[in-house]
């Protein structure tokens, strides 16, 4: 019996129908029901990651104007199913914060973009825009550039924090601090040196990416997904149009999927220099950044090779990626394969064994299985963690399945496991590149070049060109591609973690929704109980382990 | 350890001022290559270019490429710009390396404002310079709306190399100012 047969057999009326498109299913419930149903799903069904919960607005004067969509998943027999819910405008709907904690940020995200309520909600206040601010900027009919005499917010400076005992002192940090990664703010509740509670502000770097997305066509948003994770751009991008492909249903050639794979890879392995880099920096190992630099630039050098940019390479294209590999290329990757794993020797001989670096990680900011779960944390502090999942594995995407790799995991799930799993993260992805250089076919790197990308520019202009491929190209510029109506949720294995896109289509050429479900805010969110008890010193180690980038926190 | 002398002999002798037509040959071949005359102006030009101390303060992906400048590659540190303040009172250029958010732009006010005269501020990244790709309801377009900048880099992210010579042509302008006004 599937989910909707039985979910139908269990609460009879309150589910209303089911849809499927491209493999996953939707099912409408009523608003009543809502919290019962999630129980149940939780506690008997076994759905007990919440991977995504965000808002659709349908239209002004739709009689249910908004929705709120849920994606839910169990993590043994990797089942997911989207939940969908529609209200009318000023309804409210109960929270399932208490269901999965983890829903606490995405309703806040909810209510802050939407206005929509959240019955039960223990702090229902704006996620990113300061508080001063008026609008729900998702609203179809609230403008993209809002109020455009306005540049002050007020609401960002001032601190708003109960505490929760009257004897603690405040700190705030941030958003302008070296250690906190960009512009993150964290209040921190004190009692003399150790910390009883913590409260991360985020939202500081809320550029508008969702909205802005609206307004463009399907291949102009792929620059503005670049801009998320900022430390891996190729990861976004490829989360970005693998949803754009199923929402097609094509498939690019098996080359293209390995220069994809090989991009990744890379990037993966940037982030993570990066992030040990800073982290270490933070911990007060100040050598360990030089190091990792200099193995980033190579990186660089790489990426400029084939997609002419540093970083923000916008390299992929809808059915394939932009051009071929130069031939220069491969022999660099292969140079990079073969020194790397010395590399990341050299840094662990500066860490690893390093006495301050153990005393300063060891036991530090642990985080459970369970509550990393209950919290929707993913990527390498899940692992961490110990719970042995990856997305390249559970549901292999771009050719992933081909690649043989291993997944570490930690077994304490503080911040030294942490650190010995992004170590051992970096030999794996080594461990893919090299199999990829080994492997890569020969072949076309598009499908159907001119249908869904841009045609050969050999074929506009010079003597090669042909009216064909005039026509296509007219067609790219004015319009892109046009998918049918329906929706569809892409995730990858991003450095960061679980990196999501959900992308409602009504059939024109721009889409009518994209929602980024970012691993660096979710993850974020499990920072106080990471930190709760220890003393302020161990804030930037926390965060640092975590990895956060800013970009995507606050989209 | 130091030994303790009386205070008297510590104290520092000058030696007698002698009108300048009574210099003999022989002082005047002792001095020679000691004295170096400018114009004040000058002098403090001189020595504030070469020691510019940026404030650590990244907002987006430029701040990457800002680190990577700073990095072992690149090395800032050959223009004398290397030494990344974390407290903007010690600061005397302000990098804004990203996207300035309406959120976020009272503190980056603020942070000008704790900086010390004379300071100077370079807007990197388009987003810094007038708003870039986000066109949007969240972003200030361009840091100039709240303060004045002296240099701007475009592209997105500017390459470290432009940071560089944003840095050489901040010198430039910092040799010409007129320290009158800046103190
Ligand atoms: S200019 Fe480009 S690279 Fe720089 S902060 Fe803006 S989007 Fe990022």
């Amino acid at each position: 019996m599937g989910i909707f047969e039985s979910l139908k057999a269990r609460f009879g009326e309150a589910i209303g129908d089911a849809r499927e498109f491209r493999g996953e299913e939707t099912i409408y419930v009523s608003k009543e029901y809502l919290k019962n149903i999630c129980l149940w799903l939780r506690d008997v069904k076994g759905f007990n990651f919440l991977v995504d919960l965000c808002g659709v607005d349908r239209g002004v004067g739709k009689t249910d104007r908004f929705e709120v969509v849920y994606l839910l998943r169990n993590m043994d027999t990797r089942e997911q199913v989207r939940l969908k819910v529609r209200i009318r405008d000023g309804e409210r709907v109960d929270t399932v914060s208490d269901v999965w904690p983890t829903a606490n940020w995405h309703e806040r995200e909810v209510y802050d973009m939407f206005g929509i309520e959240f019955e039960g909600h223990s702090n229902l206040e704006r996620l990113y825009l300061p508080d001063d601010y008026e609008g729900f900027p998702l609203r179809k009919d609230y403008p993209v550039r809002g109020d455009t005499n306005r540049i002050f917010y007020e609401g960002g400076a001032k601190t708003k924090y109960k505490p929760k005992r009257n004897d603690t002192t405040i700190l705030n940090m941030g958003p302008q601090h070296p250690s906190t990664h960009g512009v993150l703010r964290v209040i921190l509740e004190l009692e003399g040196e150790t910390i009883v509670d913590a409260c991360p502000i985020v939202g500081y770097l809320h550029r508008g990416t969702e909205k802005l997305a609206e307004q463009k066509t399907y291949f102009q948003v792929l620059p503005l997904t670049d801009r998320l994770d900022y430390l891996a751009p190729p990861s976004n991008n490829l989360a970005y149009i693998l949803a754009v492909e199923k929402l097609l249903g094509i498939e690019p050639p098996a080359r293209a999927k390995y220069i994809r794979v090989i991009m990744t890879e890379l990037a993966r392995i940037a982030s993570h220099l990066i992030w040990l880099g800073t982290h270490a920096m933070d911990i007060g190992a100040a050598t360990v950044f030089l190091y990792t630099f200099r193995e980033r630039e190579y990186i660089y050098e790489l990426w400029e090779m084939v997609a002419g940019a540093r970083f923000h390479q916008s390299y992929f294209r809808i059915g394939g990626v932009k051009e071929d590999l130069p031939e220069e290329f491969i022999p660099a990757l292969k140079k990079f394969v073969d020194t790397f794993p010395r590399k990341i020797d050299e840094y662990e001989g500066l860490l690893t064994n390093n006495k301050i670096w153990r005393v300063r990680t060891e036991g530090v900011a642990v985080l459970s299985k369970e509550d990393a779960i209950r919290y929707g944390v993913t990527g390498p502090i899940l692992r961490g963690s110990g719970v042995k999942w990856d997305l390249r594995k559970a549901y292999p995407y771009s050719g992933y399945e081909e690649f043989r790799f291993e997944i570490p995991v930690g077994e304490v799930g503080d911040t030294f496991s942490r650190y010995l799993v992004r170590l051992e993260e970096m030999r794996q992805s080594r461990e893919i590149l090299k199999q990829a250089v080994e492997k890569l076919p020969d072949g076309p790197i598009k499908f159907e070049p001119g249908k869904y990308s841009f045609p050969d520019p050999e074929e506009v202009k010079g003597s090669r060109a042909n009216i064909e491929a005039l026509i296509h190209q007219f067609k790219q510029v004015i319009e892109g591609v046009k998918p049918p109506v329906g929706e569809v949720y892409q995730a990858v294995e991003a450095p960061k973690g679980e990196l999501g896109f959900y992308i409602v289509s009504d059939g024109s050429e721009k889409p009518y929704r994209m929602r980024i479900r970012s691993p660096s805010l979710i993850n974020l969110q499990a920072l106080p109980l990471l930190v709760r008890g220890h003393k302020v010193a161990d804030v930037v180690t926390a965060i640092g382990s975590i990895d956060i980038v800013l970009g995507e926190v606050d989209k | 350890m130091g030994v303790r002398r009386p205070v008297e002999e510590v104290l520092i002798e000058f030696p007698e001022v002698k009108p300048v037509e009574e210099i003999t040959e022989e002082e005047l071949e002792a001095i020679s290559g000691n004295v170096l005359v400018t114009t004040l102006n000058k002098a403090v030009n001189w020595a504030r270019k070469w020691s510019i101390w940026p404030c650590t303060f990244g907002l987006a992906c430029c701040a990457i490429e800002m680190m990577a400048t700073a990095a072992s590659h690149y090395d800032m540190s050959r223009f004398g710009a290397e030494v990344f303040r974390a407290s903007p009172r010690q600061a005397d250029l302000m990098i804004v390396a990203g996207t300035v958010t309406k959120k976020m732009a009272p503190i980056v006010k603020k942070v000008y404002e704790q900086m010390p005269e004379p300071k100077w501020v370079i807007a990197m990244g388009t987003c810094a310079v007038g708003g870039g790709i986000y066109d949007s309801y969240a972003v200030v377009q361009g840091v100039d709306k709240f303060l004045p900048v002296d240099i701007y880099i475009p592209g997105c992210p500017p390459r470290p190399e432009a940071l560089l010579q944003a840095i050489l042509m901040l010198q430039k302008k910092i040799e010409r100012e007129g320290i009158k006004n800046k103190f």
